[in-house]
């Protein structure tokens, strides 16, 4: 079911558009629809990271934002060397904690 | 026997460091219904999504279900994080989670998580793995999580020393 969006866009971007659209033989509508998903994807996935990194939200809540499952970002965050949260100290009180 | 329930990150973390199969000689390994459904979403992506579901049907993991979560909704944890911290609660499991937020949400509510980090540790000590095992697997491990060297250094230390007593 689709809906409706209107957006009042620079000329130049349009130009911009109606090139491309011409290279990738498309039309107009579908490159905007084409550039706006894949857009929209990106934008998820740098929001969820960016406030996984900030430990704002755990790496669950981080994969449901960025629609991306667990495997995929688990694998993403070794990929771009994002270490998991614990410091030295952090582990040293769990292992400390499990002796009381 | 002690019954150790995993959130969906650290059962991901010892299924791609090939220690999945030996956590039943350490205790029941539950998960929650949720995140089941996370571990073997993309099962036509990745492996270790079909590993963790055929040890699903061998019923070498349990799964196990609530009605509803009545800890305080938490917009910054996932839904399968705030499952598994309710069964722990509800049921006295040791809960596995490898989330520093998950794990903090935890700890203020009286539960004392683990990480996978401690369950290789405990393996060793149990003798289920060996030491050169161990050293192995954490390595692997310290790759996938980006460990700091420090926490390399702490745990091949504290092996070695928990091998000798």
């Amino acid at each position: 079911m689709s809906d409706q969006l209107n957006i009042r866009l620079d000329k130049n971007l349009i130009k911009d558009f109606e090139e491309l659209a011409k290279y990738e033989n498309l039309d107009r509508s579908a490159l905007v629809k084409k550039v706006l998903i894949e857009g929209l994807n990106q934008e998820r996935l740098n929001y969820a990271l960016q406030k996984y990194i900030t430990q704002e939200i755990s790496l669950e809540k981080a994969s449901e934002i960025a629609k991306i499952s667990m495997h995929e970002l688990i694998q993403l965050l070794t990929k771009l060397g994002i270490s998991t949260q614990f410091s030295l100290d952090e582990y040293k009180n769990i292992v400390d904690s499990l002796k009381t | 026997m002690d019954t150790y329930i995993f959130d969906a990150c650290s059962m991901i973390y010892l299924t791609k460091i090939q220690v999945k199969e030996n956590l039943p000689n350490l205790g029941n390994i539950t998960i929650s219904t949720k995140v089941k459904n996370e571990l073997i979403d993309s099962i036509e992506k990745y492996p270790d999504a079909n590993t963790i579901k055929n040890n699903l049907n061998k019923k070498l993991i349990q799964v196990a279900e609530i009605k509803g979560i009545s800890l305080p909704n938490s917009l910054r944890l996932g839904q399968g994080e705030l499952e598994t911290i309710e069964i722990c609660k509800n049921l006295n499991y040791i809960l596995v989670c490898d989330d520093k937020k998950a794990y903090n949400y935890a700890k203020v509510r009286g539960l004392k998580p683990i990480t996978s980090e401690i369950i290789l540790l405990q393996l060793v000590q149990k003798k289920i793995i060996s030491l050169n095992e161990f050293e192995k697997k954490f390595d692997d491990l310290a790759n996938l999580k980006v460990l700091k060297q420090d926490v390399v250094n702490y745990f091949k230390k504290k092996v070695k020393i928990s091998s000798k007593t």
